[in-house]
């Protein structure tokens, strides 16, 4: 009992310091973004701002970065590659989980197959394609790698492998069974899955840097991360600008995931055991 | 049948899906509007020149009214890139700042329309007429235009007078030379306990000066071979680098590259630099507390050839795509760009020195109280700012092997060797 | 209804026809997005990219030029490097930080949100803020040092034999809290009557972790080390954002990717940016065939 106490202790410790070295960096990137540049050069150097009514940086940054499209084409990036990966992987899955047809197995080797290859080999060819198609600087150039997914399948069928067959055979009814039975038994059963598949898509999406930095160039066509990047080459080591412009970057997905906390980590913790 | 039914329900849903995700961003590209509206893109990279861009593009609005035109900056370290990407996808902006390092480039490409006739119901030869000549020539490519000038640039040595003063020094002046600098600032490192010169690792705003300072040069004058292995391009980009390695009063590299010279001059903790005539609008409207001024680059007291003096001048311009869909309004902005007024306009908001005849007082006007005027002075002994086709691909290599230097990975003359035979390579690609 | 060979036949073709439409968009998806551009890599690799797209064909020299550049095995080894320091560390902090929040505590959700906490922002943020902290003269990092007594000032990222240490840190940082949770889920579906049986018998805790939790855990495990593995061999964004091309230590922290971005897209050698793309998929998958074969060493599936 005792024992027990004191182990507890330790862990209250431990993940408290812990929890202080995870958010000191972000209280710092907001520390910092109400200060000027000469205060962030003063020797000794300040912990507080002196002034947080002080929005010079976020001024600046906001003068230089129209963040409004940026926060629109990056929800609008994250929302069509979910309701794509969704949509193309859960019929996929389920096909590939419930259903008998020909060249199953060698299809399911080839969705399989690219879960090895890091997405990057793709990146010049999917480029060129963009190019080619004229549609670089759009939604649909941010949305065109994430269109279908790979891992996306591979997950939903694990989830659908998990629905007793005999829940899909007592629907069979008519010829049409397997759509009423995906419809209206296996994706509702699926829900959770889903949502864990959203949230996967979502923080990957959001966090891509390579891809929006190539693809899409127009200041007015950027995603959060690479306007941060464009940022960062504007005002090089300017570190009020940056912060405010980080701060400006991380708002809405911070608060997305304060009220669907649990959601988020329960879908990651799923897409983890499930594979 | 109900099954194929869905199936083709279930295709035609993920048909509208990605068609509604394939939608055109409408203000991305230039188009015309139900009222007739052109709105067309002006891609620059200097974020300091915003408000004189934005203002060239109001007056132009006031003067059409069915024009809009969006200002974008780009910063320099992407820019290139971008502009590349955007010309492999078509989507070059309607207007863009072409420098001279990558001018032939796309000219030979055939990605720049041709603005050669673009005066003639003007006057004859009005480029000519109007603009330093080899403003025009660094715009032009096999006899054609291809880019209405822009400004023009020098560099110059900026210093901050409170620590002049505080160490007791006189200002620089046009008498003062290398030795002079170094003098200097180990005097100012010794009682201000401050950085003297700070000298970083850069081309256009460093040892490409010194280079032709001391007689050497980058590359021959029909661009067929390099000059790193020139005793007096040996000499000056040694001396460069030197005053970064085996003094104290400048910053490391390693300390330059985590806050870089422009920020310690503005913090006060370093006196000099040397600084392109494009940087001073920011100083000027965003440090009013700074007291700087300017002057000329101090001279090399021993060339190799030549009278020690040299700056790197460069000029810039405007270009659209040889594709680009309102040619016929992008020309005539384009032509309003290459107006006295307009070059006014952009003196007028301390864009940079604009590059029309006569109009340099507009900008230097601007620094009421400041010596800028050097920068227009060393117009005499510029030196244009040495390009090729390949640059782009050569120049990051170049700048990663004099890295090596600065980290004496690589001696002054290993560095030399490997710069010349690597360059050397290049241009016989070319 | 009984089945005759009609209806069975009828079924079958039902079945096929569900079944490849259902996978069709997936598919062709697959095969425009992955596997052309598969193909369309290799071809690539074996030509040059001039200017705006020209492409002209010149056999292995993409090949023999990378595997006899100097920087082209540097970058490799940095990027192996990288992942030898970042991969054990992360699983070693996210399992200890699993194993603490599977304890009776509370406020679990609060600590298990705050750890996550990195994986909701912008890569590109985190890099920033932390080349701040780790800035020599006016980061926070060293003032707290030398306020703490050390002697001298680090220069975190622009020393070459520290630089990608800090970005090691910054990389176990943000990924710790991700890890975490995933192992947390595996230790919690690890039953209690294990460690009630064991605790009879009179083990130790550090016996109960060894010979329980570590075993039980490592399905879990190994799924997080070949993603940690792919994430650091993959590793972009954050040397990108921290690390300018002046910057004295670049040689020591370049990595692949980033060595593939600016070779693709900054001095727009394309033809060179495949080959360099092929090579990592062959490091891929080299570490995973060798990582599958060693899992049989340690990964438990069945008790």
């Amino acid at each position: 009992m005792n024992r027990e106490k004191k182990l507890n202790l330790t862990a209250y410790i431990l993940l408290i310091f812990g929890s202080i070295m995870m958010l000191f960096p972000f209280l710092w990137m907001l520390f910092t973004s109400f200060k000027t540049v000469p205060e962030t050069t003063m020797i000794p150097p300040t912990l507080l701002p002196n002034d947080f009514s002080n929005m010079a940086a976020y001024n600046q940054a906001t003068a230089s970065l129209p963040f409004l499209s940026l926060y629109f084409n990056t929800i609008s990036m994250i929302f069509w590659r979910i309701v794509t990966a969704l949509l193309f992987s859960s019929m996929a899955g389920y096909a590939f989980a419930k259903i008998n047809f020909p060249f199953k197995k060698i299809l399911f080797a080839l969705v399989v197959s690219q879960l090895m290859f890091p997405a990057q080999i793709y990146i010049l060819p999917q480029y060129e394609m963009i190019a080619r198609l004229g549609m670089a600087d759009t939604i649909f150039a941010l949305v065109f790698p994430g269109l279908v997914s790979a891992f996306g399948t591979f997950f939903l069928r694990q989830a659908y492998m998990g629905i007793p067959d005999d829940l899909i055979a007592a629907t069979k009814i008519d010829g049409c069974n397997h759509f009423r039975a995906f419809l209206s038994v296996a994706a509702p059963l699926t829900k959770t899955p889903m949502a864990a598949l959203s949230v996967f898509t979502a923080l990957f999406a959001y966090g891509d840097l390579m891809w929006p930095l190539i693809v899409n160039t127009k200041t007015n066509m950027l995603t959060l991360s690479s306007g941060l990047s464009t940022l960062r080459g504007q005002f090089s080591v300017n570190y009020p600008n940056l912060m405010a412009g980080s701060v400006l970057a991380m708002i809405p997905m911070i608060i997305i995931y304060l009220i669907f906390q649990r959601q988020f980590i329960e879908g990651i913790a799923l897409t983890g055991t499930k594979s | 049948m109900s099954c194929l039914k869905k199936i083709v329900l279930l295709l035609a849903i993920s048909a509208i899906v990605l068609s509604g995700c394939s939608k055109k961003d409408s203000s991305a590209s230039a188009k015309g509007g139900q009222d007739g509206v052109v709105t067309l893109t002006m891609l620059g990279w200097e974020i300091y020149q915003k408000p004189g861009m934005v203002a060239l593009a109001e007056e132009y609005m006031r003067q059409n009214p069915n024009v809009k035109i969006n200002v974008d900056i780009s910063a320099w370290g992407e820019y290139w890139t971008k502009l590349e990407a955007m010309a492999n996808t078509n989507t070059l902006p309607d207007i863009f700042w072409m420098h001279t390092n990558e001018f032939e480039r796309y000219a030979e490409a055939g990605l720049l329309a041709d603005i050669t006739d673009l005066y003639d119901d003007v006057e004859d030869n009005y480029y000519y007429n109007h603009f330093p000549s080899n403003l025009v020539l660094n715009a032009t490519y096999e006899g054609k235009i291809y880019g209405v000038p822009k400004d023009w640039d020098t560099i110059g040595l900026a210093y901050n007078k409170d620590i002049f003063d505080e160490a007791g020094l006189e200002y620089p002046d046009e008498t003062w030379t290398w030795d002079t600098l170094k003098e200097a600032s180990i005097t100012i490192k010794e009682k201000t306990g401050k950085y003297g010169m700070m000298a970083p690792q850069n081309e256009q705003e460093g040892y490409l000066n010194l280079i032709y300072q001391a007689g050497g040069y980058y590359l021959n004058e029909d661009i067929t071979k390099s000059g790193f292995m020139e005793a007096g391009t040996i000499k000056g980009m040694g001396e460069w680098i030197s005053w970064n390695t085996d003094y104290d009063f400048s910053p490391t590299q390693a300390e330059l590259s985590e806050l870089y010279t422009f920020e310690r001059f503005f913090a006060e903790t370093g006196a000099m630099l040397y600084m392109g005539s494009w940087g001073i609008n920011n100083m000027y409207i965003n440090y009013p507390d700074l007291n700087w001024d300017i002057a000329v680059l101090p001279r090399c007291p021993d060339p190799v050839s030549g009278d020690g003096r040299a700056s790197i001048y460069n000029g810039l311009s405007y270009a659209t795509g040889s594709g680009n869909k309102n040619l016929d309004v992008v020309k005539d902005f384009l032509k309003f760009l290459g107006t006295e007024e307009a070059a006014i306009i952009h003196g007028a908001n301390g864009a940079a020195i604009p590059a029309y005849n006569g109009t340099g007082d507009s900008w230097i006007n601007n620094y009421e109280g400041k010596n800028v005027k050097a920068f227009v002075d060393m117009m005499d002994y510029g030196v244009q700012f040495p390009y090729s086709k390949t640059k782009n691909e050569w120049f990051p290599k170049t700048e990663s092997l004099i890295l090596d230097v600065y980290t004496g990975s690589k001696t002054l003359m290993e560095m030399s060797q490997a710069c010349a035979k690597l360059v050397d390579d290049y241009l016989m690609t070319e | 209804m009984s089945l005759s060979t009609f209806g069975r036949y009828k079924q079958k073709i039902f079945d096929s026809a569900a079944g490849l439409g259902m996978v069709a968009p997936t598919i062709i998806g697959l095969i425009i997005l992955n596997i052309y551009p598969f193909f369309r890599n290799i071809w690539m690799s074996f030509h040059k990219s001039g200017s705006f797209g020209k492409w002209t064909f010149i056999g292995l020299k993409n090949y023999t030029d990378m595997f006899s550049s100097e920087g082209f095995w540097k970058v490799t080894g940095n990027t192996l490097l990288f992942a030898a320091m970042t991969v054990p560390l992360t699983i070693i902090i996210a399992l200890l930080i699993a194993q603490l929040l599977n304890q009776k505590i509370q406020g679990k959700g609060i600590f298990r949100a705050i750890y996550f906490l990195p994986m909701v922002v912008a890569p590109a943020a985190i890099a920033m803020v932390w080349k701040w902290m780790f800035n020599t003269d006016f980061g926070i990092i060293n003032i707290v040092l030398t306020s703490l007594g050390a002697p001298v000032k680090m220069n975190w990222i622009t020393n070459p034999n520290t630089v990608m240490l800090s970005c090691s840190v910054v990389v176990i940082w943000s990924s710790i809290g991700y890890d975490a949770i995933l192992l947390l889920s595996g230790l919690q579906s690890i039953s209690t009557t294990y460690y009630e049986a064991a605790t009879i018998d009179g083990a130790s805790s550090f016996k109960k972790f060894f010979k329980i939790t570590l075993p039980l855990v490592s399905p879990t495990m190994f799924f997080v080390v070949i993603m940690r593995i792919m994430a650091a061999i993959k590793i972009f964004d954050i040397i990108y954002m921290m690390i300018e091309p002046t910057n004295p230590a670049i040689k020591n922290a370049q990595s692949l990717m980033y060595h593939f971005y600016r070779e693709s897209f900054v001095m727009n050698n394309k033809g060179y940016g495949s080959a360099l793309a092929l090579w990592m998929v062959f490091i891929i998958a080299v570490v995973t065939f060798i990582q599958f074969i060693g899992q049989k060493k340690w990964v438990v599936y069945d008790v």
